[in-house]
């Protein structure tokens, strides 16, 4: 079940980290637009790549820093799609509202989300690309073992390209 | 679960280009707004946008290197590639999730590139994710590896802009921002969409 043929909808995520932070771990705020949503691909950017968030205009997280960081993502149990409902109405996949949720994509290095070659950051080649996940973001955070302490409120900014048609093709409910 | 024939067929990728123009759009002298819309382009008004890639200049040193120096037919300058980092894109495009199932010949939206509503459903694009060219004259990286490809996107460019959370940032005045937009007017169904 191929996910990201060409993009639909897409949106910039900031998660700030604050000025004089020594937290080790530091969480998403809700996304309620996306809510239900189908997460097709996600990427990260440093300030060799973009220099400034948006809309709320915070320094991007400086070039060569990747490397401190880890992505935990709360999110359904994406092996658990039901064969035997398809196009069902009722099924969870296809209304993205599930009765459990856990950390499926735990402590994922943040660089394998970076694919600018920027000369300084490592990069991929391709984007990183999901299948059959929702996140939810209040649940997901970030890791730094060595928790970055910047002088000012910094930004790491990421683009999550999403869908709202589970991957049987069936239209999910968004309200 | 595999996908039935009509979902392969609404879901399946771009295969080579068959229509592409240059976009332009020439951020004025002295500005100052953070939010710079794109004008009508009624050309591609109805089309089917399948890629965009963004162009720049170069670097420090427009005379080498680069991708495109000036963009026709204005003959305008380029952005650096270090203006890259300062602009996200946004495009006002149908919902494109909504294709119909029950496709019908001449009833399906999609297939007329004509929408009730539209929303902005690419937001704050980091316009470096749009820049495929790797320059080796200036060694200048700020590029990706793959074409930005859309999927069943209609885009309004009247209501499309820039974002330049830092507009003094920029390297100089009466910069363009040139797009490379690669359409087609045959909907994701292969109908062809009326357009002249």
């Amino acid at each position: 079940m191929k996910t990201l043929r060409g993009i639909a909808k897409s949106r910039m995520i900031t998660l700030k980290i604050p000025a004089g932070n020594t937290a080790a771990s530091i969480s998403f705020q809700d996304q309620s637009d996306l809510r239900y949503a189908r997460i097709l691909g996600i990427e990260v950017f440093t300030a060799n790549d973009m220099a400034q968030s948006i809309p709320d205009n915070l320094p991007v997280l400086p070039a060569g820093q990747l490397n401190l960081v880890a992505l935990t993502l709360e999110t359904n149990d994406a092996d658990e799609w039901y064969e035997d409902q398809g196009d069902s109405v009722t099924s969870p996949v296809n209304t993205g509202r599930f009765r459990t949720t856990s950390q499926n994509i735990k402590w994922q290095p943040l660089a394998t989300f970076h694919r600018i070659n920027n000369l300084v950051d490592p990069y991929v080649f391709d984007m990183f690309e999901f299948n059959n996940i929702f996140v939810t973001w209040e649940k997901s955070f970030i890791t730094m073992p060595t928790p970055i302490n910047p002088g000012v409120d910094t930004a790491i900014i990421f683009q999550v390209y999403y869908t709202f048609r589970s991957i049987y093709g069936k239209l999910i409910t968004r309200t | 679960m595999p996908l039935t024939a009509q979902q392969q067929k609404l879901l399946k990728g771009n295969q080579g280009i068959v229509h592409s123009r240059l976009v332009s759009l020439v951020l004025p002298a002295g500005n100052t707004t953070s939010t710079v819309f794109f004008e009508d382009q009624p050309d591609l008004r109805y089309s089917r946008i399948i890629a965009v890639e963004v162009l720049v200049r170069g670097v420090a040193n427009p005379s080498s290197g680069g991708d495109l120096l000036k963009a026709p037919p204005l003959n305008s300058n380029l952005i650096l590639g270090a203006d890259l980092r300062q602009i996200a894109i946004s495009f006002e495009t149908n919902d494109a999730d909504l294709w119909d199932d029950s496709y019908a010949p001449g009833k399906s939206l999609n297939d007329e590139g004509r929408f009730r509503q539209t929303g902005v459903y690419i937001k704050w694009l980091p316009l470096v994710t749009l820049h495929r060219l790797w320059d080796n004259s200036t060694r200048y990286g700020l590029s990706v590896y793959q074409l930005f490809e859309l999927n069943n996107i209609f885009i309004t460019w009247s209501k499309s802009f820039l974002s330049i959370p830092n507009p003094s940032a920029l390297s100089g005045n009466d910069l363009t921002v040139a797009l490379q937009v690669y359409y087609t007017f045959r909907s994701i169904n292969g109908r062809l969409i009326p357009h002249k």
